[in-house]
């Protein structure tokens, strides 16, 4: 059913940008130039991989969304992301065992850990505490914020 | 000792000697006894009361000897002598059976019974003999426990809904941008879907208010206590108008102090909680967040609120820190400001209930303290 939102860009509409809670980036080629950078979402959640992903190519990036640490690795292995956004708790790979391994892989990439749980804290400490500098971002995250939060820091 | 116990005579006359000194000292044994042991007839007349019963029940032996035992009864439960007695005369006995008696002066307890047949010589039922035992103490302990487990078992839920509720929390979201990003600017379904935005906002500030708050982080920060009383007022923003209460606020500092933001966020719900049921007409709540020194001289920030209610009566006053005292019938555990006193114990401060019941200036203060961050050396900011 949402087969249609994945990581498929759309037309753009010319947003007139006048202060409404949805006036975002111009959605034309010229976004792609002000960031194009390539961003990993990994989520098992689909849903919330997809709209992420979606989200983000509205708004210029070259965003992929996967469903497991797996998949996200195969990924990295063929090209290394800019940004990867990793949901932390899921099956198998847990999400900060993704990461660390992405990191590994790809020493370049900014890393961010997504998580619906607010104990998640801890996690952060260890992961830190083994040299991996990831940043954290509490879900539910507004598209607005994670805009901002994924904005190149000039 | 005799001389002759060869002779069968004198043989007897020991053994009955013997037999009478038992009796004795059993007899001395069930009067000394802590427990009450209550003799009965096979037709439920009490027939042996000892020191025990008389402390429990408060009538002496002499008063109730010959009286039937269903006086000590409550009134509602009239069947429960005879079936015990059908038991019994059936040479049943009766185990650690829980209910509740009357005492003399009309006080009602929770008790303990264990009741056995009691046989002559013959192997006859003639009678029964009953231990009583007050629970008063343990049915407390045990509702202690299950209000204790109720709580752990809240926090768990709170936990397992706040982790459930933020994926798809987060999907909605994101759906609601993508959706209207679809429209024109002035199509009418982009206003509605930008007030379910909005609307939705709520929801995630609501929930990570209220299910976040058992998670606190590791250690303690920096809190401003202006901005969480803010926040805890957007909780009930809604409730404020529909109850016609009107908000005053004075924020003469903003209020930083170092601590758990989830536990004080509670204090905080609470007390403004509180504040609301008070006053079910309407009134005015004031918050004043203020600079202030502690009764050992320690300066810190003093946080008031303060209600119109009817007031807390000196009574009522003085038991309100107290685990499970509540005046609420139905709503509450009786923990939430003994809780609260725990956490500025905790963050080294201190809370204070002042009230007023006479008219025509009625109302509640409760005021709180916390040192300031410079002054408490134990907490590191963040």
């Amino acid at each position: 059913m949402f087969a249609v939102f994945s990581g498929v860009g759309f037309a753009s509409r010319g947003e007139s940008g006048k202060g409404m809670p949805f006036s975002g980036r111009p959605q034309d080629r010229t976004g792609a130039k002000i960031t194009g950078q390539r961003v990993l979402v990994i989520d098992d959640e689909s849903l919330v991989a997809d709209t992420v992903a979606d989200i983000l190519n509205r708004h210029g990036y070259q965003a992929v969304a996967v469903y497991t640490g797996k998949e996200a690795l195969e990924q990295a292995r063929h090209a290394c992301p800019d940004i990867v956004l990793c949901d932390v708790i899921m099956p198998e790979v847990s999400g900060v065992e993704a990461a660390i391994a992405l990191h590994q892989l790809c020493p370049a990439a900014r890393i961010i850990l997504f998580s619906g749980q607010a104990g998640s804290a801890a996690l952060l400490e260890r992961a830190r505490a083994q040299g991996h500098d990831f940043e954290m971002l509490a879900k539910p995250v507004h598209p607005r914020d994670l805009l901002h939060r994924l904005a190149p820091k000039q | 000792m005799p001389k002759r116990h060869s002779n069968p005579e004198s043989k007897a006359a020991n053994k009955a000697l013997l037999r009478e000194r038992e009796l004795l000292h059993l007899a001395a044994i069930v009067e000394s006894s802590d427990d009450a042991i209550i003799g009965k007839d096979l037709e439920g007349s009490i027939t042996s009361w000892n020191k025990g019963a008389e402390r429990l029940y408060g009538y002496t032996a002499a008063e109730v000897i010959g009286t039937p035992i269903s006086i000590l009864s409550p009134p509602e439960r009239p069947d429960e002598v005879p079936l015990i007695m059908q038991k019994l005369r059936r040479g049943e006995r009766v185990d650690h059976f829980q209910t509740e008696r009357i005492a003399k002066d009309g006080r009602r307890f929770p008790i303990s019974l264990t009741i056995s047949p009691v046989y002559d010589g013959s192997g006859t039922i003639i009678g029964a003999s009953t231990i009583a035992r007050d629970i008063s103490l343990q049915k407390a302990a045990e509702e202690a426990v299950r209000r204790s487990e109720k709580l752990a078992v809240t926090g768990r839920l709170a936990a397992t809904i706040a982790h459930e509720i933020n994926n798809p929390l987060e999907a909605v979201t994101n759906l609601i941008y993508l959706a209207a990003a679809e429209l024109s600017p002035d199509s009418p379904a982009r206003a509605y879907l930008e007030a379910a935005d909005a609307e939705l906002a709520r929801v995630v500030e609501i929930a990570r208010q209220t299910l976040g708050f058992h998670r606190d982080s590791a250690a303690p920060c920096v809190i401003v206590l202006s901005q969480l009383l803010e926040d805890v007022l957007m909780l009930y923003e809604r409730k404020l108008h529909s109850r016609r209460i009107i908000v005053e606020r004075r924020y003469d500092v903003p209020g930083e102090i170092t601590g758990m933001p989830g536990e004080i966020r509670q204090v905080m719900a609470n007390l403004i909680s509180n504040a609301f049921d008070a006053m079910p007409g309407g009134g005015k709540l004031c918050l004043h967040v203020y600079p202030g020194r502690d009764g050992d001289r320690r300066r810190g920030v003093r946080v008031s609120i303060a209600d119109e209610g009817t007031g807390i009566p000196g009574a009522v006053r003085a038991r309100l820190f107290e685990p499970f005292f509540t005046t609420k019938q139905d709503v509450g555990t009786g923990l939430g400001l003994w809780i609260a006193r725990g956490i500025l114990q905790k963050h080294h401060g201190s809370i204070r209930v002042y009230s007023s019941i006479r008219p025509p200036r009625t109302g509640t203060v409760f005021s709180l303290f916390f040192p300031s961050a410079a002054a408490d050396s134990r907490t590191t900011a963040a």
